[in-house]
């Protein structure tokens, strides 16, 4: 019955992605002590080039998390010469978290599907269910935009929609 | 004043017309025991009742402008469909009861149709509804059980169990053993597997509510997450898991457990472990309340 609803899934590599984000791997052992031995065994001008190395890592971790987001956001952007429609859930004011970039791409492309799919008729059953799944997407995003690294916010919006995209395919043949 | 009484009969009899136009339906297919059945109508009632026969008996009557009822198959599989003119919509509802074999696998899919299950226990029963009322009863091994704003009331003996919704409720109660997933938008869920420990249970919902009470296997896994709705997990004081919950803005509460809140911005979160810590459960919700119940 639900055949088609691991197809609309979100990428195996994408999810896989998205999830190793949130993992935090902690060191084997306790590091703080060599450090600290380290910090104190060096001359007081010397210690700033280990300590802007220490800084430099996160900084790159932190570059490596928004590039791969970016960069999965530009895969799924709409083709230039698409015009932008404004929706509830997608054109933010400024959208500069990540995930937050994601969801909007991942709108934009939902909708350009949604836009192939010829549209039911209001009288429709069930046509009260695709507003719902509307108003429900814009909450999400809402919900994303307050807490930007909450992965199953984002997770919870691309089955939204990909409901929303089966259920409108659904009606429309109905 | 006489004349009214006979208009008002009158009128009565027009508008009960469509009714006496629909058409009467008696069928009967030879199916095997294990056989399996898919049934599809878009606008009315299906009824199934199991039964120990090796066949299929189809009774009902086809709504005025329905084009025809359409059965083919053989003694494994059949199916039944009841097919609309092209432009349908004006077309009647049609009811459809159906006999089957008790250890049948079925398939029933509909639009604007309630929808009535009881008895069967094949390996498996799906259902798929738009806007119409789910009700079944019975053990299949496995159940997939869909609506979009209708609500489902469930009460199944199964291995695995999928309900789905958008606007409808969920209702599931039965010996579930194995695996529970359980998914709404605004709909709530619940679900009451009877004291049975349930090896897996995933609930998500965007505003519905989740409540859950049963028992959890030895090692098993429970997922509970919403965006606004509040989530209940009551599971026995014998539990053996590691908890962990997280809440944007919302609340959480588990016995015994320490709720970790930072000092400046939102957001609160636990990690406990009751008994030996076998199983796992994950509770998530960005502004509902989600609660661990003992007991």
């Amino acid at each position: 019955m639900n055949d088609n609803r691991h197809d609309q899934d979100m990428p195996a590599a994408l999810r896989m992605q998205l999830r190793a984000l949130r993992t935090p791997e902690p060191p084997a052992r306790e590091l703080w002590p060599d450090i600290a031995a380290r910090i104190a065994a060096q001359p007081q001008a010397a210690a700033a080039a280990p300590h802007r190395r220490t800084r430099l890592f996160p900084a790159i971790a932190a570059a490596a998390v928004l590039a791969l987001a970016i960069g999965v956001g530009w895969q799924l952007r709409p083709p230039a010469a698409e015009p932008a429609q404004a929706s509830a859930t997608a054109a933010p004011a400024a959208p500069s978290a990540p995930l937050v970039i994601v969801a909007d791409a991942m709108t934009r492309e939902y909708r350009g599907a949604l836009r192939e799919v010829p549209a039911p008729r209001l009288a429709t059953p069930g046509y009260d269910s695709l507003l719902e799944l509307d108003a429900s997407a814009a909450a999400v995003r809402d919900a994303l935009v307050q807490a930007p690294d909450s992965v199953f916010l984002l997770q919870r919006l691309q089955h939204i929609h990909a409901r929303r995209l089966a259920l409108t395919r659904q009606l429309a043949s109905a | 004043m006489k004349t009214l009484p006979l208009s008002l009969a009158l009128l009565t009899a027009l508008s009960i017309a469509p009714a006496f136009a629909a058409t009467p339906i008696d069928e009967t297919r030879a199916l095997d025991p294990r056989g399996s059945i898919d049934v599809s109508n878009l606008k009315g009632r299906i009824q199934v009742r199991a039964w120990d026969r090796p066949e299929v008996r189809i009774t009902g009557s086809l709504g005025d402008g329905v084009e025809r009822l359409q059965i083919e198959g053989d003694r494994s599989s059949l199916e039944v469909e009841v097919r609309y003119p092209r432009n349908g919509s004006r077309a009647e509802a049609t009811t459809l009861i159906l006999n089957v074999p008790q250890m049948a696998t079925l398939d029933i899919e509909g639009v604007a149709v309630d929808i009535d299950v009881q008895g069967v226990a094949g390996s498996s029963l799906d259902i798929e509804s738009v806007s119409g009322d789910i009700v079944a009863v019975g053990a299949p091994r496995e159940a997939d059980i869909s609506s979009v704003s209708g609500n489902l009331q469930l009460n199944l003996n199964s291995h695995k169990v999928d309900v789905e919704s958008v606007s409808g409720n969920i209702a599931l109660r039965g010996r579930i053993s194995g695996e529970i997933k359980a998914e709404t938008v605004s709909g709530d869920i619940r679900v009451d597997t009877r004291g049975e420990p349930a090896r897996r249970l995933d609930t998500s919902s965007v505003s519905g509510s989740a409540s859950y009470v049963g028992g959890l296997a030895e090692g098993g896994r429970i997922s509970a997450e919403s965006v606004s709705g509040d989530i209940r997990l009551t599971l026995p004081k014998s539990l053996s898991a590691r908890v962990h919950g997280e809440s944007f803005s919302g609340g959480l509460s588990a016995p015994g457990a320490a709720i970790d809140k930072p000092r400046y911005g939102p957001g609160s979160s636990f990690e406990h472990t009751y008994g030996n810590g076998a199983g796992e459960i994950r509770m998530e919700t960005f502004s509902g309340r989600a609660e661990l119940v003992l007991e």
